[in-house]
């Protein structure tokens, strides 16, 4: 009973109370708020750099992060809003940031070439650079085996099973489809999907095959091919 | 939510990703290409074609109710307001015309289907006596209005002020005048607004409507509806009270009185303009013969023949001109005596100049007869003898008739040049 009550507090608590709650010491709240709140953080970040956050390269989310973490300790809910107040943080410090980075980045001076030898030597761009020229060139090499089959991405966009599960059912098939070296070449050969080989050795309904023939192709080509990349993120359905 | 994932494809306006569950995403494009990359992004930044849908939807039904408040205004809203007075017409069938400040007939409705019959198209933009008298009779061709079902009932409702439309007097007196039908129960109501906006909302005229407010007052059951089915004629045998009340008493007097005097009159006029009539129609016909005619003969005509007639022209004028100076010579040494036979050689000319004249514009005769003149005397100078005068004669037909020939291709000419 108990319990219930206090969801029902929690939910009531403004948004002042919480802070005041986390800037008191309760550490759980505090993770919990910022969890809450990434979406916003992200945003704001986003918007500051003109560019989607890179994973890679999450410098600026870790940064964005202390910024709100900053933001909660230093509040004092008599200068006004919180939210605005983070954002505000957030951004001078991701700002202060790309200051200090880009010089060693992206610029380089020409006048003075002994530094400039050293700012190129400094920066790890050219490993970042190699690495994307091969990501983009296998990107490429997806792209075209689908275009064999008929298939563009945008279609992958529109016609892929929209339920994890109808997913991972369809990932399911397709790796049932690679290790089947018959069908596998039967489907490379014809540029078709072999429905009733499909249906007769695993335990699908030619509806479900037919609906997400384009995901599973698609699914099959990047198991079958050789970039470990975008494996990863079919693995990631599969559960490796 | 948060997602994580690839972007495997950049277009312009948007990027592909690939997300760690596997699903491929449409998002917005922002800043420079971050291709192969893996990045963070939120829902918001999902490109959802069903929004995209709706909004294409939205679109398209903001764009029908757009138009058709336009089409509203302008087929509606403008006719409304040009709209000056409401003329009904009910005999049953019953139409409406709307008539602008110059009693002009702006727009016809049928207010039921029998009264599609009565509607003609060429009724927008007639005088409005002229549109009622013919739905009159299209009503007695259509066997609307006859010898039981006599009564015509017709309302105005004024909605603006204006000079021209006070029509009742001219609207009754072309009714007389050029309907067939005699011992017609003629009703004229002048309703107002209010009156008509009840109509409207009930699809029937002002008149009857103001009818169904008389009837009402002496009889509770009697519904809009009833009235609004049941012809004029049986109104006004179930109500002879009301509708004699409201009788166009002079109409029916008129007639009556002037039903002799009138017929004659009519007959006269008819007579008249059947006289009228038929001149004209006599001058047509002959007006296509003369054209017809002149179409035959210019069809007869073919480009050689007007080629040979060229050259012979030419001929005939350089002829001339070696005459024209010859003559000249030879004036100074004339007798007296050529002088009588030039007069009498003139006399003869002169009958076809006569001809001539009638087929001949006007511009061309005096030069013409110049060249008439020449070739006269340069005929009597050359030849003395009278024995040769006849064919000097039949050469001078030979020449009318080229010059008459040479006339036809001028007005053949200038038929082609207009």
């Amino acid at each position: 009973m108990a319990k219930i009550l206090n969801l029902f507090k929690n939910k009531k608590q403004t948004l002042d109370e919480r802070l005041k709650n986390i800037q008191d010491g309760d550490i759980e709240e505090r993770e919990q708020f910022i969890s809450e709140y990434t979406p916003f953080i992200i945003k704001t970040i986003t918007e500051v750099i003109n560019r989607y956050i890179e994973t890679e390269n999450d410098d600026e989310y870790s940064i964005g992060l202390q910024a709100f973490d900053e933001a909660i300790t230093k509040y004092d809910s008599n200068k006004g809003k919180f939210l605005s107040f983070a954002k505000l943080l957030i951004r001078n410090r991701i700002i202060d940031f790309l200051r200090k980075e880009t010089p060693s980045k992206s610029n380089i001076y020409f006048e003075d070439t002994q530094d400039a030898d050293e700012y190129i030597s400094l920066s790890n761009r050219e490993d970042d650079f190699t690495e994307s020229y091969s990501i983009r060139k296998e990107l490429e090499q997806f792209q075209r085996e689908l275009k064999l089959f008929d298939i563009l991405i945008d279609d992958l966009v529109k016609e892929s099973p929209k339920h994890i599960d109808s997913r991972i059912n369809a990932v399911k098939i397709a790796r049932h489809i690679v290790e089947n070296k018959k069908i596998k070449q039967q489907l490379y050969d014809k540029k078709k999907m072999p429905v009733k080989k499909i249906t007769s050795s695993i335990d699908v309904s030619n509806k479900v095959l037919k609906r997400n023939r384009k995901f599973i192709i698609a699914s099959v080509l990047i198991l079958d091919g050789n970039s470990e990349f975008l494996k990863n993120y079919v693995f990631g359905v599969e559960g490796r | 939510m948060v997602y994580k994932g690839r972007v495997i494809k950049e277009e312009k306006n948007y990027i592909i990703v690939l997300t760690k569950d596997c699903q491929y995403k449409k998002i917005r494009k922002k800043g420079q290409s971050q291709l192969g990359k893996e990045i963070i992004f939120l829902d918001e930044d999902i490109i959802n074609k069903s929004t995209v849908r709706y909004g294409l939807v939205a679109a398209i039904l903001l764009l029908i109710v757009t138009t058709a408040m336009f089409a509203g205004i302008n087929f509606g809203l403008i006719n409304e307001l040009n709209t000056y007075s409401v003329v009904g017409l009910d005999i049953n069938p019953s139409i409406e015309f709307r008539i602008d400040d110059q009693g002009i007939v702006r727009k016809v409705t049928a207010l039921d289907e029998e009264g599609k019959d009565l509607v003609n198209k060429q009724m927008i933009g007639m005088e409005i006596k002229g549109a009622v008298t013919l739905g009159i009779n299209n009503a007695i061709d259509k066997k609307y209005l006859t010898s039981d079902n006599d009564t015509i009932l017709i309302s105005q409702v004024n909605l603006k002020d204006s000079d021209n439309i006070n029509i009742k007097n001219s609207v009754i007196q072309s009714i007389q005048e050029t309907t067939d039908v005699q011992n017609v129960n003629l009703v004229y109501i002048e309703s107002d607004k209010e009156s008509f906006k009840e109509a409207e909302k009930n699809n029937m005229t002002a008149g009857k409507y103001e009818i169904y407010k008389k009837v009402a007052q002496n009889d509770d059951n009697v519904s809009i509806k009833s009235i609004k089915d049941m012809k004029v004629a049986e109104i006004a045998q179930n109500h002879e009270e009301i509708i004699t009340t409201l009788k166009v008493t002079d109409f029916d007097e008129k007639q009556q009185s002037d039903k002799n005097s009138n017929n004659e009159n009519d007959e006269d006029n008819n007579s008249d303009k059947d006289e009228k009539h038929n001149k004209n129609k006599e001058k047509n016909q002959a007006n296509n013969k003369d054209r017809l005619k002149n179409n035959f003969e210019d069809e007869d005509r073919d480009d050689d023949d007007i080629e040979h007639e060229m050259s012979e022209q030419k001929r005939n004028n350089k002829n001339q001109d070696k005459d024209y100076d010859q003559e000249d010579d030879k004036y100074e040494e004339d007798d007296e005596d050529d002088n009588k036979e030039r007069n009498k050689q003139k006399g003869k000319n002169k009958r076809y100049k006569k001809y001539k004249c009638n087929v001949r514009n006007k511009d061309d005769d005096e030069d013409d007869e110049y060249y008439e003149n020449d070739e006269d005397k340069d005929n009597e100078d050359n030849r003395d003898d009278e024995d040769k005068d006849d064919e000097d004669d039949r050469d001078n037909d030979d020449k009318d008739d080229e010059d008459d020939r040479d006339d036809k291709d001028k007005d053949y000419e200038d038929n082609r040049d207009d």
